[in-house]
């Protein structure tokens, strides 16, 4: 009963009518630049941050939900249309732009859009009973035990977003080196700022994202030379009963994939999404029609995709760690408004908190009866050709990066990071991984510093901790493991080479 | 593979499939050969791991500058040398595993990037020293070479769609920067 008042105690303070603006524009305008070509929800946000610095607290953190979940939902409207698949979107490419080369498109997006609801609202149930317990655990914490939970997160993000152990945490560390770039909080001494006096407040965020997330992805899109043709199609969006029923199983299947995948340390939509769709390949009962375009292909991964999203919340309301990079520019982006995520959010700002889970849900309808209804119009955005669309994308990323300090040279910098982000993507070295560092990095120092000073500089400290002591264990165990891997594998590929150069004749030799 | 697929054409008697095997095995010796001669630093691997060894040898070698302190009351320089030497091993690690797995070509134009990166900067200085019209003109202009084809009469269209824009943001939301 606990929950439902305090549910109750967010609607008031979700549902009034400025509220509710600031989450439809956030919504419309997520929406609108996540489905633009090469901006992922990352992009999209750190592009959109600089409009919430005018807007009250609670307003503003409404309005950047909103435009999350805008972000993803663009994102999979452009990938059941035209098969440009973004971070968050992967799998929607398979069967939904099965569906629209049936010409079902206007089915797919409704199967989307709804499923999505249904895994929002599981997670936010979710979000509601486990956040405020997963604070009081919090609470617990000693600096050790968080450098330890942040070097989960980071093996975890580099692991699941690049696929490789040692790529992925090469990133994490550069963002925590290059968030080192600033005055040092404790002795304030200049680190790496060149001499430079505008360096001595450290890199802007906004400048990093833009840098690596926008720019990076524009001139990779524009050396592909590909000119995408607009979707033209017609959208029959209403569904017949028989099926709507058949949406239903697969998104509450994806839900509790989502809501669960969601909470572990670097989890999140993109692990989510592929996890839900391969169960539904297993037991789904139309199992034999995934991968060729059917229901069941777009819903559960929907539904997974937005639960995900949102249950990545609980381990930054809760902890104040977020374990992936969305959630961790969105903390960065609560800093800026002036609150800081953590078990004392909940306590001491219940309104922003609960305000906070309401208007998720509220976001989530809106999506619903605004933009699927509305998707028609939004497709109108890929008429733009590319030579134009991409002039504005860089003049709204040169005002974006502008008006967080009113200041030009922050725009230099997110030169630096573009050039940076162009070479990272052409290293096969993946971003998203930096961002975690970068943001986590000040704060990684900081509680590294304190456990060091409280053990007057002794290691054990992190390994006698029950809590740091288990999750330093299991990254071990992983790094063991990835390594093991790494040898058995280079050995099998040695001898085939050595087996298939020396012929037959070698055979015999092999055995003596 | 290649070897066995000759000795099944030998063993089925196939003469053509065994001349045709032996040209392409001819060819893969040579690029092999190629390869091994010419450009070895080619390689997207080695490369990613050259790159993580010198960032961390640029922030640890800066870091060394500052006070270190001890581990029990850290100075400055502390945990920047610390996770250097982390990215540091990293590094020689992907550098390794680069020369144990398969090689991968670096592929990759400077063209574009350094268009948009000009752009992006004449759109600053432009700002700065005349104003944002200039910039917004500048910005257009030049990045549009980066395109797959290029318009003056279209590039004037989004420079006067922009400004407009940009005078919204100026009334409507506050921008600082001045239009003029």
């Amino acid at each position: 009963m606990d929950i439902l008042a305090n549910l109750a105690f967010g609607f008031e303070h979700a549902l009034t009518l400025q509220n509710l603006m600031f989450c439809a524009i956030g919504c419309t305008i997520g929406t609108f630049i996540g489905m633009l070509p090469g901006l992922g929800p990352l992009a999209t946000i750190s592009l959109l941050l600089p409009l919430t610095y005018s807007i009250p607290v609670n307003g503003a953190l409404i309005m950047l939900a909103g435009i999350y979940y805008g972000a993803q939902y663009g994102d999979s409207v452009s990938a059941i249309t035209m098969k440009i698949p973004h971070a968050s979107s992967i799998v929607a490419c398979i069967d939904g732009y099965q569906m629209t080369l049936k010409g079902r498109t206007g089915l797919a997006l409704f199967t989307a859009g709804v499923s999505s609801f249904i895994g929002g609202s599981v997670a936010i149930v979710v979000l509601a009973t486990l956040a405020p317990a997963l604070g009081e655990v919090a609470l617990r914490f000693g600096p050790a035990d968080y450098c330890a939970l942040m070097l989960v997160g980071f093996v975890c993000v580099s692991f699941v977003t690049t696929g490789s152990l040692i790529s992925g945490f090469a990133m994490c560390l550069i963002g925590v080196l290059l968030g080192q770039i600033g005055t040092d909080v404790n002795s304030g001494m200049m680190r790496f700022t060149m001499g430079l006096p505008f360096l001595s407040d450290g890199i802007g965020l906004v400048s990093v994202a833009l840098g690596c997330f926008g720019i990076a992805e524009i001139v990779k899109t524009l050396d592909e030379h590909s000119e995408r043709t607009p979707f033209t199609g017609k959208i029959h969006l209403i569904p017949s009963w028989p099926e709507f029923k058949r949406i239903i199983p697969s998104a509450l299947r994806g839900s509790a994939v989502g809501s669960f995948l969601g909470i572990l340390p670097g989890g999140g939509a993109a692990m989510a999404q592929f996890a839900a769709y391969a169960i539904d390949k297993k037991v789904s009962k139309y199992k034999h029609e995934i991968g060729t375009g059917c229901i069941e292909g777009v819903a559960g991964q929907a539904a997974a995709d937005e639960a995900a999203a949102r249950t990545s919340f609980i381990p930054l309301m809760s902890i104040g760690i977020p374990e992936n990079a969305v959630t961790a520019l969105m903390m960065a982006a609560f800093i800026i408004n002036g609150i800081q995520p953590g078990p004392n959010m909940i306590a001491g700002h219940p309104d922003l908190f609960w305000g906070l889970v309401a208007s998720m849900w509220i976001g989530n309808v809106f999506l619903l009866i605004l933009n699927v209804p509305m998707v028609r119009y939004w497709l109108s955005v890929f008429k733009i050709p590319y030579n134009v669309l991409f002039p504005s994308i860089l003049f709204f990323i040169c005002i974006g990066t502008y008006s967080v300090n009113n200041s030009l040279d922050d725009i230099y910098i997110t030169v630096v990071f573009g050039a940076l982000g162009y070479l990272f993507s052409r290293l096969d070295l993946d971003p998203p991984p930096l961002m975690l560092g970068f943001i986590l990095g000040p704060m990684l120092e900081e509680n590294f510093r304190r456990a060091l000073l409280l053990s007057r500089g002794s290691f054990s400290v992190f390994f006698t901790r029950p809590i740091s002591g288990t999750l330093l264990g299991l990254v071990g165990l992983f790094f063991a493991w990835q390594i093991a891997l790494f040898v058995v594998k280079t050995r099998e590929r040695r001898r085939e080479r050595g087996g298939s150069t020396t012929g037959t004749g070698k055979l015999s030799t092999d055995k003596p | 593979m290649q070897t066995a697929s000759r000795d099944r054409a030998i063993v089925t008697g196939d003469r053509c499939a065994i001349h045709l095997q032996l040209q392409e095995e001819c060819e893969a010796v040579a690029v092999r050969r190629r390869c091994a001669a010419g450009d070895r630093m080619n390689n997207r691997n080695l490369l990613k791991g050259v790159f993580l060894i010198a960032f961390s040898l640029v922030f640890g070698l800066t870091a060394l500058r500052y006070p270190l302190g001890s581990f029990g009351r850290a100075g400055p320089g502390l945990f920047p040398v610390l996770v250097s030497g982390l990215l540091l091993l990293l590094g020689i690690a992907s550098v390794i595993r680069a020369l144990l797995t398969e090689r991968v070509p670096f592929d990759g134009t400077v063209r574009n990037i350094v268009i948009v990166l000009l752009s992006l900067c004449g759109f600053a200085l432009a700002s700065q020293y005349v104003n944002l019209i200039a910039g917004i003109a500048v910005l257009v202009f030049v990045c549009t070479l980066a395109g797959s084809s290029y318009s003056v009469k279209r590039n004037l269209k989004i420079t006067a769609v922009l400004i407009v824009i940009a005078f919204g943001f100026w009334k409507g939301l506050g921008l600082q920067l001045g239009l003029f």
